[in-house]
C-alpha cells in the first residue's frame, strides 16, 4: 500500500479534526430518526474547503484530485457514516458540470453549488430501467430555441435541498440508443415541477429522496450540458467518479464499524476473559482488516486512474463492489460481536449496517457491477 | 418430500390461524410497529381464539396438542407483519418451564392464564455482564424464612413491558461453583421491588417490547421456585434446546416466504426491457437460494421429527439454529439487492424483514455458542 503525500496527509489530518469536533454520533442518531439533513455541518465543511476538493479551484473547488476526495469521504464516514455520507452526497453531479459544462454553466451552477448556495440533485433513474439508462422515457422535445421537458424521475436524492436538477432526457429518436440522450440543468424553483417526497428508507435517511415529475418544462439552449445526444456518454463517465466516491464512503462505514469492534472486544469480558482473547474473535477482526485493506487498495487504484484522466470502468465498478461488500460484512460482524448491544440503536452499529446497505444498492447492485466489470474486461480481449 | 405427519386437523388449524392473522393482526401491525408495543388485549384475543399454549395439557386448561401445532404457530406468525405478539416465545419457550418444573399449585395457578392470554410471560436470563456466558449471572436469590429476596438487573428481555409473569434466573451467592448455584423463580408483575427499566430501542422487531428488568429487594414466596434449588442451569440447558428449535422453524419459514416474494418480484419487474426473471444471473442466484432453503428445511424437519420422538438431537438442533439464521440473513440481503433502491423503502416491508432478521444470529444463542456446542458434541 503506498503512502499518502505530505499534502494528502495534511488533508486527512484536517478532515479528522473537523469530523471529530462536529460529527456527534448522538446527533447523527437524531438526524437519522427524523430524516433531517445536517445543513450547518455541510456549510462549515464547505467553508473549510472539504467539499469539492477535487473540483476546479477557479469555481470554488479545491483544485486537487479524486484521491483527496476519497480521503475526505473516507475520513468523514469513519467518524460518522450518516453525517459523512449525507454531506458528501450533497454535491453529487457537480463533476458533470466541471468536466462537460460551458464556462457560463460552471459560473452559474458549479460555483454557487460549491459555496453551498444552490445544490444539485441528479435525476436520471426511472422505474423499470435498472442501470441501463438508455431505456429512459423522459423526453425533451425540440422546439424553437430549446426543448420541452416531460417525464418522471425516481429516487432523486437531495431534492429537498436542490437548487437545480441535472436531468437525463431523450432528445432524439436515434437508431443507436447511446446517441439519443442529453443532460440538462433545470432550476428547481419551478411550479411545473412536482415533487413527491418518499417515505423513510432503511438507510441514507439524512438525504431526502423524491419522485420528481417534470411537466412541459421549458428548457433553453444554454441549459444543455455539453453536446446534444452525448448524455449517455457523459453519465457513464460520471459514474466512474460517483462509484469511487460511494466506495470511499463505504470504506468509511467499514472503518467506523471496525473501530467500534476493536474497542468493544478489548473491554467486554465473558467466560472470565476479554473476548479479544478468543481465537474466533481474533479471526473475525482479521477478516475485517483484510476486507478493509483490499477495499482501500481498490478505491485508491480507481481514484488514481481518474486523476490520470483515464477513468476506468472496471476499476471503478470493482471498487464500489468490494468496498460496499466490505462495509456490509464488517458491520454485520461488528453487530455479531456486540451481541444484543449490536441490535440496540444506542450503540450506533445497527445504523452503520443500514447505511452500508443503502449505499450498496445505489446505482446498481452486485449484478450490475459484475455486468460492468465483465463488459470492461471481455470488451478488451477482442 | 415432507416427513412431518400433518393431519387434517393440523391443516385446518393452519388455515384458521392464517385467517386470524389476516383479520386481527396484519391490519394492526403497522400501528404496533410505530408504537413499539402490542396491546395486552391482542394477547388475550389470541389466547381466546385458541392459539396460545397449544401444548399445555388439558388438566391445566391447555389444549393438549402435539408439537406440530407449535411448529405451525412459529411458522405462520412470521408472516404477521409484527414481532411483538411473540406467541412462540410465550407458548413454546417460556411456558414449558412452568409446565415441567413448577409446583402443582403454581401450575394450576398460572397455566390457565398463560393459555387464555391473560398472563403474558417473559424469561429473564441475560444481564449486562452475562450474555453467552449465562453461568456468570449476578442476580442473587437469598432465602429469608418463607421468602426469597431477589436483587439484580436483567436486560434484552422480550415481552419485558407487557409481562404479567416472569421467570428469573438468579444465583445463591454462597455457592462457589457457578453452575450449581442457579435457580429459577416465578415473579408476578406488581411484586414490590420488581420494576421495568427503559423500553429498549432496537434496529428491528419494533413492535416487540424488549426491556430491562430490575429487582431490588424483591420478595417472592419460596414456593415460587421452579424445580430444585440449584438446578437452574440444568433446566435452562434442557429447555433452551426447544427455544433454538422454535427459532430455527421461524427462520426457515421466513426464508421460504422471502423466496416466494423475490420470485414474484422478479417476474413482475423489468430491467433493460426484460423481466428480471429472464436474466441468467437472477435465475442462478435464486436457484442457489432455493437449494439453501431446501437443505435447511430438510434438516429442520428431521430435527422436528427427532424432537417429537425425544431423540438425542442436541447437535442437530444447534446446527439448524445457526445455519437457518445465517442463511436467512444472507437471503434477505440478496433479496434487497434484487429489489434495488425500491427495496429500501420501509413501506415495501423487505426493509422491515432485513431489520427484523438481523437479531436471529444472536438471540436464542449466538452462532458462536451454537458452534461451540456442536464442537463439543463431536468430542472436540
Amino acid at each position: 500500500m503506498f503512502e499518502y503525500t505530505k499534502s494528502q496527509k495534511e488533508i486527512q489530518k484536517a478532515a479528522r479534526e473537523f469530523a471529530k469536533g462536529e460529527f456527534d454520533r448522538e446527533k447523527a442518531q437524531e438526524f437519522e430518526k427524523t430524516g433531517s439533513f445536517p445543513s450547518e455541518i455541510l456549510q462549515e465543511a464547505i467553508d473549510l474547503g472539504f467539499i469539492g476538493i477535487h473540483l476546479p479551484e477557479e469555481f470554488g473547488g479545491g483544485g486537487m484530485g479524486m484521491i483527496e476526495n476519497v480521503i475526505v469521504n473516507e475520513t468523514f464516514c469513519t467518524f460518522d457514516p450518516s453525517i459523512g455520507s449525507a454531506i458528501m452526497q450533497s454535491t453529487n453531479g457537480l463533476e458533470l458540470i466541471a468536466k462537460y459544462g460551458t464556462e457560463e454553466q460552471k459560473k452559474n451552477y458549479l460555483a454557487p453549488a460549491l459555496k453551498g448556495h444552490s445544490l444539485p440533485a441528479v435525476a436520471w433513474f426511472e422505474s423499470e430501467i435498472g442501470t441501463d439508462f438508455t431505456a429512459i422515457q423522459t423526453t425533451a422535445k425540440s422546439k424553437e430555441d430549446g426543448w420541452l421537458l416531460n417525464g418522471k424521475k425516481q429516487h432523486v436524492l437531495n431534492s429537498n435541498l436542490a437548487g437545480f436538477y441535472i436531468v437525463l432526457s431523450r432528445t432524439q429518436d436515434e437508431e443507436s440508443p447511446d446517441d439519443s440522450l442529453s443532460l440538462f440543468l433545470i432550476e428547481a424553483d419551478n411550479k411545473e415541477i412536482h415533487k413527491s417526497i418518499n417515505d423513510r428508507r432503511l438507510g441514507n435517511n439524512l438525504v431526502s429522496s423524491a419522485t420528481i415529475t417534470f411537466e412541459n418544462i421549458e428548457i433553453s439552449s444554454d441549459q444543455l450540458i455539453g453536446k446534444i445526444g452525448k448524455g449517455s456518454f457523459y453519465l457513464k463517465d460520471y459514474t466512474n467518479y460517483e462509484y469511487v466516491n460511494l466506495a470511499a464512503q463505504a470504506l468509511g462505514i467499514a472503518q467506523a464499524s471496525f473501530e467500534s469492534a476493536m474497542e468493544y472486544i478489548k473491554g467486554r469480558e465473558q467466560f472470565g476473559r476479554k473476548i479479544a482473547e478468543f481465537q474466533s474473535i481474533k479471526h473475525k477482526i482479521a477478516d475485517m482488516a483484510m476486507k478493509i485493506d483490499l477495499a482501500k487498495m481498490a478505491i485508491l487504484d480507481a481514484a488514481n486512474s481518474c486523476d490520470r484522466n483515464k477513468p476506468d470502468k472496471k476499476k471503478s465498478s470493482l471498487a464500489k463492489f468490494i468496498a460496499c461488500r466490505a462495509a456490509m460484512e464488517v458491520s454485520a460482524q461488528t453487530i455479531q460481536i456486540f451481541g444484543g448491544y449490536g441490535y440496540m440503536t444506542e450503540y450506533n452499529i445497527e445504523r452503520f449496517y443500514r447505511e452500508a446497505k443503502a449505499l450498496e444498492v445505489r446505482l446498481g447492485g452486485w449484478m450490475d457491477q459484475k455486468d460492468m466489470i465483465a463488459d470492461a474486461v471481455i470488451g478488451k480481449i477482442k | 418430500m415432507g416427513i412431518l405427519n400433518y393431519t387434517k386437523e393440523h391443516v385446518d388449524f393452519r388455515e384458521k390461524l392464517k385467517n386470524y392473522i389476516a383479520s386481527e393482526i396484519l391490519p394492526q401491525a403497522e400501528q404496533w410497529e410505530k408504537e413499539k408495543i402490542v396491546p395486552k388485549k391482542a394477547w388475550q384475543n389470541l389466547g381466546q381464539a385458541g392459539f396460545l399454549c397449544t401444548e399445555v395439557s388439558k388438566q391445566y386448561g391447555g389444549h393438549g396438542l402435539d408439537f406440530l401445532y407449535s411448529v405451525i404457530m412459529a411458522e405462520e406468525m412470521v408472516a404477521s407483519g409484527q414481532t411483538g405478539l411473540m406467541a412462540g416465545l410465550h407458548s413454546d419457550i417460556i411456558v414449558p418451564y412452568i409446565e415441567s418444573f413448577a409446583s402443582e399449585e403454581n401450575k394450576h395457578k398460572y397455566l390457565p392464564g398463560c393459555v387464555s392470554g391473560d398472563t403474558i410471560t417473559a424469561v429473564a436470563m441475560t444481564e449486562p455482564g452475562a450474555g453467552s456466558d449465562l453461568a456468570s449471572i449476578e442476580t442473587t436469590a437469598i432465602e429469608d424464612g418463607n421468602e426469597v429476596i431477589l436483587n439484580g438487573s436483567k436486560t434484552f428481555i422480550s415481552n419485558g413491558i407487557n409481562c404479567d409473569l416472569v421467570i428469573v434466573a438468579a444465583k445463591n451467592p454462597d455457592i462457589e461453583v457457578k453452575h450449581h448455584g442457579i435457580s429459577l423463580y416465578l415473579v408476578e408483575d406488581g411484586t414490590p421491588g420488581f420494576s421495568r427499566g427503559k423500553h429498549l430501542e432496537k434496529m428491528g422487531m419494533h413492535s416487540q417490547d424488549t426491556a430491562e428488568l430490575f429487582f431490588s429487594d424483591c420478595r417472592i414466596p419460596k414456593a415460587n421456585i421452579l424445580g430444585e434449588k440449584g438446578s437452574g442451569f440444568l433446566m435452562l440447558m434442557q429447555k433452551l434446546q426447544q427455544e433454538r428449535l422454535v427459532s430455527a422453524i421461524s427462520n426457515v419459514f421466513a426464508a421460504e416466504q422471502l423466496l416466494l416474494r423475490v420470485v414474484e418480484f422478479s417476474r413482475q419487474n423489468y430491467k433493460n426491457g426484460k423481466p428480471l426473471s429472464k436474466l441468467q444471473a437472477i435465475k442462478f442466484k435464486l436457484a442457489e437460494f432455493a437449494t439453501e432453503v431446501k437443505l435447511n428445511r430438510a434438516l429442520l424437519d428431521q430435527v422436528i421429527k427427532g424432537h417429537m420422538e425425544k431423540e438425542n438431537i442436541v447437535a442437530e438442533t444447534m446446527m439448524i439454529k445457526y445455519s437457518s439464521s445465517e442463511m436467512v440473513n444472507q437471503l434477505v440481503d440478496n433479496v434487497l439487492d434484487i429489489f434495488g433502491e425500491f427495496g429500501l423503502y420501509e413501506e415495501n416491508s423487505i426493509a422491515q424483514h432485513f431489520r427484523d432478521l438481523r437479531i436471529t444470529t444472536i438471540f436464542a444463542g449466538t452462532t458462536e455458542v451454537m458452534k461451540t456446542i456442536i464442537a463439543q458434541s463431536m468430542g472436540l
